[in-house]
């Protein structure tokens, strides 16, 4: 076998969502486009079960309930058919078989054959028996037609099971239940040598974009392949002086690709792979290419060599109630042990961690909190907490954050949370109250140290997140995702340092006095501030100014109209903007080192429904040029910008500033990009065919 | 207007407007550390033939006015990278695939970031969408991997997820 990897696949339908979740299967809808993890093998379609890594005497069992794994080796699950009707004594947990890897070789071993059956190729095995690429294992009991249409009789209580042969025919709760070995009370898998999704990945974009290119070919304006290809060779020297250069602009998966070039484009490429990438040690239901519970043992075996600093942990909800936990206790404990043993095993060189899961329960924040304890805190640098908080099971009252776990090398910390309904309306309509989560002060405290804060969580978190918060002495920039409010805008005026960057969600329910504050904190900051995102515009009708100071050191500005909720639709800019004072902008006076400008939000028409108008407003007062007759009334230059991203429908030939691109690209010449280049040519030309006239 | 004799490895001098070269670090500072005078004292360029020399002087002609370039990093996204090039640019880099080695390679050595820049995004964007045996066709670069370490980057692969 050549030291390969094994895999076990499992059957599956076009048309089910690959999730073990069944409400997502109850909404499954037609079929669709196959992930490109998802195998045709035989005419059949499978999906990723479980890897089986190769190493000499390596111990994988599959069965219902996890015990150790020194007994047990890696542990796969699966959930037994008919269990009540199987004679099992031994508390009913008995694992199925165990797989075992010798001389190369893999071999399955049944445990159990009380009325079960354990078959490689339809042939029952009693003994250890070898296990080869191609092979086709069957575990469970055989089902008779008298069983099988019992089982379809039972679901004609909740939706009549369809009369069809045709598989693919059928409704995606059904394909789930099929899929899941009901019907057939067998679990079918296909053993074969171990594909990687990369590589499917790839292959199927490389045949899209070959589809894609050749469908195209001939509306070619500014196509840049055009070099001429010659035996020219990439010398050693280009090699080591420019392919890291090179590599730096290629999207992450033409990275990945460029790995299996050569040694040296694989080790430059894995440099910036590990500065962008993450690894997801993952174990939440959804939408996944595999839910494989050996994540933790393999990772440790396959990336020894080169290892990714930067994870994402994610726990599941842990218990018996189907509706409230996402996992049972007897696997929750092997995802526990797991990280235990993986914690435990040296100390991890982590420099960025996202925690995740769902907390349901004590038991859930316990688990959360012993895991976080046993990472490497003391070299992560970015840690964010990524929780979906249930508040009305999880009160998070009396519940402790250890003083053990300090951070002390602790750059940036991101508070993304869901802790559920955000009251939109600002009428005290539904919303938790989040001040009982009495870990909250002490986690505060124990990231206090930090130069970049992201909050980017919903406002009944934040009001009590500014209310404990102590000061951050050393913040230097700071990001308020979501909604500011004037809560916000008091913890916001409160700190002292100097900030650099400050990038602000919508304003949320301001007055006067707020829009004022905010002038002062803009002032505040206004000499040490290079970028700086707001968003412009609220619920509240007034004739409030927003004062912007001078910004001598901006390098980013990013403005967005605020335009939720369609009652807006009719409402004009509720408040003006001056800039020191002065009724118009001079980006010369006002923001002298502007590399960079952009306005809107491109959200592709899908999140929300966005007053398209309501950027007029920014454009009328951040793009001051000549609408009357007359032409160029308040036009300037600003030679600074470097780039300028306008909202792709603005500059659409529909879109309200398409006419003006012309006087755009005079006032931004130092802006290149192919809308503006291309408004730039077509000028050109008309001057010349007005000259040549 | 100062100028500055520039000699190429092919033993060719030429002369150029000291105002146009100064987007070259190298250059800039060779002239400083020369103390070059004389408008008739030379720079020598051993890593840079003439008709490779030419071009770069076309290139730094036109860009001469250019604000320097902004600072990008290479860990920004390449969203955040800007990959876009101009008309200009674009027709002056339709080249030989040699001759524009070789201009990556002489912008490297004198140090001129924008032109260098322009180079590897045209590299870069021949490498985009291709498989691995054509990267290594079109570049005349040798699998040096074998089998056990192309299987190990497929493991390591399958762990990275893009930030």
């Amino acid at each position: 076998m050549d030291n390969f990897d094994g895999e076990l696949l499992s059957r599956t339908f076009r048309g089910v969502p690959y999730c073990f979740c069944f409400k997502c299967c109850m909404f499954a809808g037609m079929p669709r486009k196959l992930p490109s993890f998802i195998r045709q093998v035989g005419g059949k379609l499978w999906k990723p079960f479980a890897i089986l890594s190769n190493i000499e005497g390596q111990k994988v069992t599959i069965g219902e309930t996890f015990t150790n794994g020194e007994e047990q080796g890696e542990f796969i699950f699966w959930k037994r058919p008919m269990k009540d009707q199987l004679k099992i004594t031994t508390g009913g947990n008995l694992p199925i078989c165990e797989i075992t890897c010798a001389e190369n070789k893999y071999w399955i071993t049944p445990l159990l054959s009380r009325g079960e059956v354990v078959a490689v190729n339809d042939v029952e095995i009693q003994d250890r028996t070898e296990l080869k690429f191609g092979d086709y294992l069957s575990l469970g009991v055989p089902a008779t037609p008298e069983e099988l249409g019992k089982w379809k009789k039972s679901h004609d209580n909740f939706i009549p099971f369809p009369s069809t042969d045709n598989e693919d025919d059928l409704p995606g709760w059904a394909k789930f239940a099929l899929d899941a070995f009901e019907s057939t009370h067998r679990l079918v898998l296909l053993f074969q040598r171990r594909e990687y999704d990369f590589d499917l990945f790839w292959k199927k974009e490389l045949e899209e974009k070959r589809i894609k290119t050749s469908k195209s070919e001939g509306d070619d304006d500014l196509n840049l392949e055009h070099v001429e290809k010659t035996e020219a060779g990439f010398t050693p020297q280009l090699d080591e002086l420019v392919v890291p250069h090179i590599l730096s602009y290629l999207p992450f998966d033409d990275l990945k690709n460029v790995r299996f070039v050569s040694k040296v484009w694989n080790r430059e490429a894995l440099r910036l792979i590990r500065k962008k990438s993450y690894v997801k040690f993952d174990f939440l239901l959804g939408y996944k290419k595999l839910d494989d519970p050996t994540k933790l043992f393999r990772y440790n075996h396959e990336m020894q060599d080169n290892p990714i600093p930067c994870w994402q942990i994610a726990i599941p909800s842990i218990g018996l109630e189907d509706y409230l936990h996402e996992v049972r206790p007897d696997q929750g404990e092997k995802i526990i042990a797991d990280f235990h043993w993986f914690l435990g095993l040296k100390t991890h060189s982590v420099t960025w961690l996202r925690l995740a899961g769902k907390i349901a329960s004590k038991f859930d924040y316990n688990t959360q909190i012993k895991i976080l304890g046993m990472c490497p805190t003391q070299t992560i640098q970015h840690f964010e907490l990524n929780w979906d908080w249930s508040t009305i099971k999880a009160s998070g009252r009396g519940y402790r954050f250890p003083s053990s776990i300090k951070f002390t090398n602790l750059e940036t910390f991101v508070l993304s949370m869901n802790v559920g309904h955000y009251d939109v309306q600002g009428d005290g309509g539904p919303s938790h109250d989040c001040s009982s989560l009495t870990w909250l002060a002490p986690l505060i405290s124990a990231v206090q140290g930090v130069r970049v804060l992201i909050l980017d969580t919903s406002s009944p978190l934040l009001e009590t997140f500014y209310n404990q918060a102590t000061p951050f002495q050393n913040l230097d920039e700071i990001t308020i995702q979501e909604n500011l409010t004037p809560e916000g805008l008091k913890f916001l005026n409160k700190l002292q340092q100097p900030l650099t960057k400050m990038n602000l969600g919508r304003l949320e329910h301001w007055k006067k006095p707020q829009y004022l504050g905010f002038g002062r904190l803009l002032q505040n900051h206004s000499q040490t501030l290079t970028s700086l995102k707001i968003t412009l515009g609220n619920c509240v009708k007034s004739n409030t100014i927003l004062s912007l100071p001078i910004f001598p050191s901006l390098k980013k500005l990013h403005v967005d109209m605020d335009s939720m909720g369609e009652q807006y639709e009719e409402e004009k800019f509720p408040i003006d903007v001056s800039f020191d004072g002065d009724n118009d902008i001079s980006y010369a006076k006002h923001f002298p080192s502007l590399k960079s400008l952009e306005f809107g939000y491109n959200d592709g028409g899908f999140l929300m429904r966005r007053n398209e108008n309501a950027n007029d407003y920014l454009f009328d007062v951040f793009l001051p040029l000549g609408h009357g007759e007359d032409g160029d009334a308040g036009f300037q230059v600003c030679k600074t910008l470097r780039h300028l991203d306008l909202p792709t429908k603005a500059i659409s030939e529909s879109g309200q500033l398409f006419d003006r691109l012309g006087e755009i690209a005079r006032m931004f010449p130092n802006v290149h990009n192919p809308w503006i280049n291309k408004t730039r040519e077509s000028s050109e030309n008309q001057t010349e065919q007005v000259s040549s006239d | 207007m100062p100028f500055v004799n520039l000699e190429s490895s092919d033993g060719d001098l030429v002369k150029v407007d000291v105002d146009v070269i100064k987007c070259s670090v190298t250059i800039n500072a060779l002239i400083e550390h020369l103390g070059l005078e004389d408008d008739n004292e030379v720079v020598p360029l051993q890593n840079v033939g003439t008709e490779t020399l030419h071009k770069v002087l076309a290139w730094a002609k036109h860009h001469k006015d250019d604000l320097p370039s902004v600072d990008d990093d290479e860990d920004d996204p390449p969203r955040e990278r800007r990959t876009d090039i101009t008309t200009w640019d674009a027709n002056f880099i339709k080249m030989e695939q040699i001759q524009l080695f070789d201009l990556i390679l002489a912008a490297n050595y004198l140090d001129i970031s924008g032109l260098l820049d322009l180079g590897c995004k045209i590299v870069a964007d021949m490498i985009k969408g291709k498989t691995a045996d054509e990267i290594r066709t079109m570049f005349n670069i040798v699998n040096d991997l074998t089998p056990q370490e192309q299987e190990q980057i497929r493991k390591e692969n399958e762990w990275c997820e893009e930030k």
